[in-house]
Parts: structure tokens; sequence; C-alpha cells
């Protein structure tokens, strides 16, 4: 074997040239390393996640973490297990009985906290600071995601009369509160309305319509010219994510809204919702080396990092946040490309850490950024 | 410049592969810093603060200075065989 002599002098141009031809080769295709099929990440985030609900002990030091960050986190993290669940019985992804037993537990104990403590319990601090400007006080925020939850599981199995009413309870309030509403939104916090909550009321009040025969077309057809006339941002089209019950804007377009709306839009006005879609795409998705991120406000417009946003990360001005609920929207809408880019990212940048039991999570995350995951990466059949 | 060899660009990619493998080993994982850092209530514990911001480093080193500077040496080797 002939080895080539250390004494031999390579010409100046070697060491910079091959670097370059490296680069050239590397950098193109590195993100393939981290491609993986969204399907499986979801069987394992969803292993993972329906232990900790037949865990409590495991349940109760990941709810405990999140609440010391925010109120808010603990009652998502229940939402959106409930609704990945009932989307993965519904595509045959699990068994409708464990699927129904997690769900009913999450159900049972969240409205007994509900309950027990009132709705602020699910709350951020400021939620105490004054009292709703619509009475009697209530949240659409802990409202429209219950109704939600009761709507999804009703699709895998309509046989709890108590869950029927309670779901309609709310439906009827969440609709009353809206009608009176000087834009038909809703407040989340005193004269604090969001996007987020009210796009998921819209959508829970079109399923009373198709599973309980309710008519309120003229209602969302209402509330949609509404939106559409009052709180769409004037430079971008995109919806704003915030504004005061009269419908002044307090956050404009941000993508830890927008992505969550558009996804409970496509069953309101799926048109609506997919030009909404190629808006956001278009401001707050980046696709960089096969690598993808969403943004958390377009370039015409920055809020303030906080909470919701997650940590920004400087310079490309991607927020986990966004980008982890840009996998709900992009799956629901069938968008594979930006699907796959965003799953690399995670691969990359969250830092995956598998259980001995199959479970997966990310260091990066926490038990509600991985439910908004697995219930992102359970949208891949629509 | 003349002076550098493909060893060099080995001893580049161990100098990064080395301590985050230490750190991988040690069960340190990255981002726990930053969250730290914007939210400092939440800090967990200055170790986790400084390895987790150093495990962010590295991790960056492995994926993007790590096989380029491997690729690079087995290019020059090639191409000195050639010339040889």
């Amino acid at each position: 074997m002939r080895v080539v002599s250390a004494k031999r002098k390579s010409p100046g141009w070697m060491a910079p040239l091959t670097l370059l031809l490296a680069m050239l080769i590397w950098l193109p295709s590195f993100h393939l390393f981290f491609w993986s099929d969204p399907q499986a990440t979801a069987v394992a985030l969803a292993n993972r996640q329906v232990q900790l609900w037949t865990q409590p002990e495991r349940r109760q030091g990941a709810i405990a973490d999140m609440r010391r960050s925010n109120a808010e986190w603990d009652f998502m993290g229940r939402s959106y297990v409930a609704w990945a669940l009932a989307q993965r019985a519904l595509d045959h992804e699990i068994p409708t009985s464990d699927a129904l037993n997690v769900i009913d537990s999450i159900l049972e104990e969240t409205l007994k906290i509900e309950e027990a403590e009132g709705f602020r319990f699910f709350l951020l601090p400021y939620a105490h600071r004054a009292p709703y400007l619509q009475q009697p006080d209530r949240s659409l925020f802990v409202d429209s995601e219950i109704a939600l939850i009761i709507a999804l599981r009703r699709q895998v199995a309509d046989d709890r009369p108590d869950l029927k009413a309670i779901f309609q309870s709310r439906v009827a309030g969440m609709v009353e509160r809206m009608s009176q509403a000087p834009v038909l939104h809703s407040e989340s916090y005193p004269n604090e309305c969001w996007m987020f909550d009210n796009a998921t009321a819209a959508a829970a009040i079109t399923w009373s319509d198709r599973l309980d025969g309710t008519d309120h077309q003229a209602f969302i057809k209402q509330w949609l010219e509404r939106t559409k006339a009052h709180l769409v941002d004037a430079e971008t089209g995109m919806l704003i994510s915030s504004y005061q019950l009269d419908g002044k804007v307090l956050d404009g377009p941000e993508g830890s809204s927008i992505w969550m709306a558009i996804h409970a839009l496509l069953w309101v006005d799926p048109d609506f919702a997919k030009q909404q879609y190629a808006l956001a795409r278009k401001e707050l998705g980046r696709n960089i080396l096969g690598f993808g991120f969403a943004r958390e406000w377009p370039v015409s417009y920055r809020g303030p990092q906080d909470i919701d946003s997650g940590i920004v990360i400087p310079f490309l001005d991607a927020s986990p946040s966004s980008s982890a609920l840009a996998i709900l929207a992009a799956a629901r809408v069938g968008d594979q490309d930006f699907l796959e880019a965003l799953v690399s990212s995670l691969n990359l940048g969250a830092f995956p850490m598998r259980d001995a039991d199959g479970g997966i999570r990310y260091a990066a995350s926490n038990q509600v950024g991985d439910a908004v995951l697995l219930y992102g990466l359970s949208q891949g059949k629509h | 410049m003349s002076r550098l060899a493909p060893r060099h660009f080995v001893a580049v990619a161990l100098a990064i592969l080395l301590p985050f493998g230490a750190l991988h080993a040690a069960g340190i994982r990255g981002w726990t810093s930053i969250v730290s850092l914007t939210f400092p209530e939440h800090v967990p514990h200055d170790v986790a603060l400084f390895g987790g911001g150093l495990y962010i480093v590295l991790w960056a080193g492995v994926v993007l200075v790590v096989p380029v500077f491997l690729i690079a040496a087995l290019i020059w080797v090639g191409v000195e065989r050639l010339r040889a």
C-alpha cells in the first residue's frame, strides 16, 4: 500500500480548495441525515404521552414543571394530547378503547379541577387583575378547548350523554358571548381576545352543527365577515393574534397563533384557511439547506419575545413555538415538503431523547411542546 | 498555509468530537441553557447552564464543522495519492 509522504509539501491552495469542496458536498446534503418518518415519530410521541397519562406520578412531575412557567401549558398539554389521540383513533392508529381511556381521564380530571379551582387555574396570573368586560367571567381559551376535545372525542364514540350535554352547554355559552361582542370575538383574558381561541371556538361551533344538527351557519358567516373586516393585518393580509373586545389590535400576526388558527379554520372555512396558510407560509415559513423553521413575526411586524413565542433564535428569527405549530398547519394542509423540512429541524435542534419503553421526548421541549408535535404529526392522513 | 496537512483537519474534528462526546456521555443536552438565560426564574442549575451552552456550541461544530473537515481531509488525501 502506498503511503503519502508526510514530508511532501502540498500546494498552498490545497487546504482552502478541499474545504470549499467539502462544504459544497456537505451543506446541501446534511439535512438528509436528520430526516425521519413523521409517522414513526408520532407513534413514539404517542407512546410517551399515553405513558404520562397512565402513570400519574410521571404526569404530575411533567405538569409541575410546566406550571412553574405557565399554567396555560398545563391546560393546553391536556387538550393537544386529547385531540391527537382522538385523531389517531379516527385514523385507526391506536385502538379506540386506549384513546378513549386517556381522553376521558383527561376530561374528567380537567373538568374536576375547573370546578374546584375555577377556570383561572389554567390561566396566567394576570387573569385575576380585572373582571372580564363580558359578564359573568369566563375564558374562551378554556371553553373552546374543552368543547373541541369533546367534539373530537364524540367522533370516535358518541356514547357519553354527560359529555354531549357539557359540549352543548359550552357551545351555547360561547355563541351567546361571541354574539354579544362588537366583532363577534370573545375574551380569553379580561379585555383580551385571542385569534387562537376564537378560531378554536368557531371550529367547535361548526362541529356542533355536524354532530348535533344545530344551525349556526348564519352566525359563522357573520363571524367570518367581521373577522376578515376587522382582524386582518393590513400589511400582510394575515390574521392578527390578540385584540381588545372592541377589536383594537394588541398584537399583530404571530406564528404561535396563526398556525393553530389555520388548523381550526380548516373546519370552518377551508378556502379562507388555505389562503391564510399561503400568506403565513410566505411571511413566516423558511427553508434553509433542507431545514425548515417558522418565524414568530413577519418581517413587517415585530412583537415582544414572550412565553408564547419561546426563545427566538437570533439572526434567523426562528421560533420554536411557531415552528412546532407550523408542523400542525403544514400537516393539515398537506404541505409535505415544508412538513419534512420542519421535522428535519426538529431532529437537528430539539434533541430527541428516546425512552427505553419506545417513547420519545425532546430535550428542547416540554410536555405541551411534545403534545403539539404529536397532534401535528397525527394529521398525516389528511 | 502550506504547512497544513490532512491530519490537521482530522485534529480539528477530534477537538470538537471529544468534548462533545464527554458532555453527551454525561447526559448533558442543549437548550436548557438558552431557556435558563432568557427566563432566569426557571434556571435549573449552573452546571446545566454551562454544560448546555457548551453542548449547543459543540453540537453546531459536530454537524457543520466536523463533517466538512473530515470530507476535506479525505479529498486532500485522495488528491495527494493521485499526484504521487
